[in-house]
C-alpha cells in the first residue's frame, strides 16, 4: 500500500466546542462521499473515522469494479483519495472512534475518545464490520484486563504484559501507544498479512518491545477477576498461552455497527437501521447510509451514491428548500 | 442548581476516553460538582483505583464511597437523587 496515504488524517483541527452543520459518523464510502456533497454545498461538516483500513472499503485488497477507476487499485487508496476529494472542498476528517452519542439533545452529541463533538445533523455511516461474536472470558473480564481502547486505559498496563488481537491500522495505532507503557505488547494479527499502510507497518515492527503474531487467533481471556493470559491458536504452532494482563482487542466480524447509538435508533433483527428514500431515520435529523442499512447491496459504488443522496437530502432541509438542489459543476 | 447536600463526587479519567467526556458532560448539565483525577498522568491514582474498584478501565466514578464502573446514568441518578 502506498505510503502516500500517511497524508490522512493529517490535521486534527476539529475543535471540539464548535457546533458543526453535520458530523459523519464512519468514513467509508458512503460517509465519505456523503462528506464531499455536504462540503461542496458549504455546509461544516466533520467525518469522524476510527481509521482507513478499518472499514470494507479500506481493507479491500483490489477492486476492480468501481466506475471511472480502470486500473489495479486497493480498496484503501481508493477510500483514500474519495477522502482526500472530500477534504479538498472543506470536510474535515478526524482520526477517532465514537463510543456514544445523544441523538434526541439539541445539538447531537458525538462522544469519542478525543471530545465531545455537536452538530445539528448525524449520520451514520459505521458499516458492518462488527463483530459477531465475543471469545470466551471477553464479557467477563471486560474492564478486568480487556480492553477496547487503548488510549484509554493503556496507562493501568505499566510495565505488564498486554495483547492486541486485531489487523489494521486502528489495531496498530493502538499498540504503538501501548508500548509507551507495556513491557511487552504481543500483537495477534488474525490474518497471515497486516492490513495497514507500510509505513505503520514498519514502526509496528520496529518496536524493540512487540513481538508480531501472524495468523494468530484469539481462543480465549484467562483469568477469573482478573486477567492473567491469553489462549491463541497459531497457524504455525498450534495453541499457546502468553502470560499478559491485559487484552486490547480490535477484531470485526459481519454485523451492522450500531453498538454506539446505545438503543436510541431501533434496530432490526438482525441489528441493520432502517431508513427512507431520503436516508431518515426514525429520528429527526439523523440519516444513515451504507452497509448500516438493512438489505443493503454490499457494493462500493451502492454505498457512495447513497452517501450522495442523503447529503443532498440533508442540504434540503438545512437550507429550508422545499426540493433537493442537485450538486451540478459550478 | 448545585445541591449543598450532594455526596462527594470523584471521577477517575483519562484524556482520551468518551465516557469519561460523556460523564463529565452529564454532571456539568444536572449542576454536580466533581473532582477528576486523571490517571494517565498519576500512576498512584492509578493503582489507587484499581484496589478501590478492581477496574483497569475509565471512567470510574466514586459518588460518596459508592464505585461506580463506567458511564452507568442510572446508578448515578440512583446515587444523586437526579430525576430522569
Ligand atoms: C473483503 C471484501 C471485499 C469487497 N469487495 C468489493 C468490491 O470488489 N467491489 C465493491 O464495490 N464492493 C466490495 N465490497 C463491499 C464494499 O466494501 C462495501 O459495500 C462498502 O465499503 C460499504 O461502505 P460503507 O461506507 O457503508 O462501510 P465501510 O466501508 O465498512 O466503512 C465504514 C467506516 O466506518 C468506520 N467506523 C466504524 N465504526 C466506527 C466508530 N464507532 N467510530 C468511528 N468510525 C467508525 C470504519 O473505520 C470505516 O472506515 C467488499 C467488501 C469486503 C468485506
Amino acid at each position: 500500500m502506498a505510503d502516500s496515504l500517511e497524508l490522512a488524517f493529517a490535521l486534527n483541527n476539529a475543535a471540539p466546542e464548535q457546533i458543526w452543520d453535520v458530523i459523519v459518523v464512519g468514513g467509508g464510502p458512503a460517509g465519505a462521499t456523503a462528506a464531499l456533497y455536504l462540503a461542496r454545498a458549504d455546509l461544516k461538516t466533520l467525518v469522524i473515522d476510527r481509521g482507513l483500513t478499518a472499514g470494507a472499503l479500506g481493507l479491500t485488497g483490489r477492486i476492480a469494479n468501481y466506475p471511472g477507476v480502470p486500473e489495479e487499485i486497493s480498496g484503501a487508496e481508493l477510500l483514500y483519495r474519495m477522502r482526500q476529494q472530500a477534504e479538498r472542498f472543506g470536510a474535515t476528517f478526524l482520526q477517532d472512534k465514537v463510543q456514544s452519542v445523544d441523538l434526541e439533545s439539541d445539538p447531537k452529541l458525538v462522544f469519542a475518545n478525543t471530545g465531545t463533538y455537536s452538530a445539528r445533523v448525524a449520520v451514520i455511516a459505521t458499516g458492518s464490520m462488527g463483530r459477531s461474536q465475543r471469545v470466551k472470558g471477553e464479557d467477563e473480564l471486560l474492564g478486568r484486563g480487556v480492553s477496547y481502547c487503548a488510549t484509554c486505559d493503556g496507562a493501568f498496563f505499566r510495565g505488564q504484559e498486554v495483547a492486541v488481537a486485531g489487523n489494521t491500522d486502528e489495531a496498530i495505532e493502538e499498540a504503538l501507544f501501548l508500548t509507551r507503557f507495556a513491557s511487552r505488547v504481543h500483537f495477534l494479527c488474525p490474518t497471515p498479512q497486516l492490513k495497514a499502510p507500510e509505513h505503520l507497518v514498519h514502526e509496528l515492527t520496529a518496536q524493540p518491545n512487540v513481538k508480531l503474531y501472524l495468523g494468530a487467533t484469539l481462543r480465549e481471556i484467562l483469568g477469573t477477576d482478573q486477567v492473567t493470559g491469553v489462549r491463541v491458536n497459531l497457524r504455525s504452532e498450534g495453541e499457546i498461552v502468553l502470560p499478559v494482563s491485559g487484552v486490547f482487542v480490535y477484531l470485526q466480524g459481519g454485523r451492522p455497527i450500531t453498538d454506539f447509538l446505545g438503543g436510541q435508533l431501533p434496530l432490526s433483527e438482525t441489528g441493520c437501521l432502517q431508513v427512507d428514500a431520503e436516508f431518515r431515520t426514525a429520528l429527526p435529523g439523523v440519516y444513515a447510509v451504507g452497509d448500516v442499512l438493512c438489505n443493503h447491496i454490499k457494493q462500493a459504488v451502492v454505498a457512495a451514491a447513497e452517501g450522495a443522496s442523503a447529503a443532498m437530502s440533508i442540504e434540503k432541509v438545512l437550507r429550508r428548500r422545499k426540493q433537493i438542489a442537485v450538486d451540478w459543476s459550478k | 442548581m448545585s445541591n449543598p447536600t450532594q455526596p462527594r463526587v470523584v471521577i477517575f479519567t483519562t484524556p482520551t476516553c468518551a465516557f469519561c467526556h460523556a460523564a463529565k458532560a452529564y454532571f456539568r448539565q444536572k449542576g454536580i460538582r466533581f473532582t477528576e483525577v486523571d490517571v494517565s498522568r498519576d500512576p498512584a491514582a492509578a493503582r489507587d483505583m484499581v484496589r478501590r474498584s478492581g477496574q483497569q478501565g475509565v471512567p470510574v466514578i466514586d459518588i460518596g464511597g459508592q464505585i461506580v464502573v463506567g458511564f452507568d446514568k442510572a446508578r448515578i441518578n440512583a446515587l444523586l437523587g437526579i430525576k430522569s
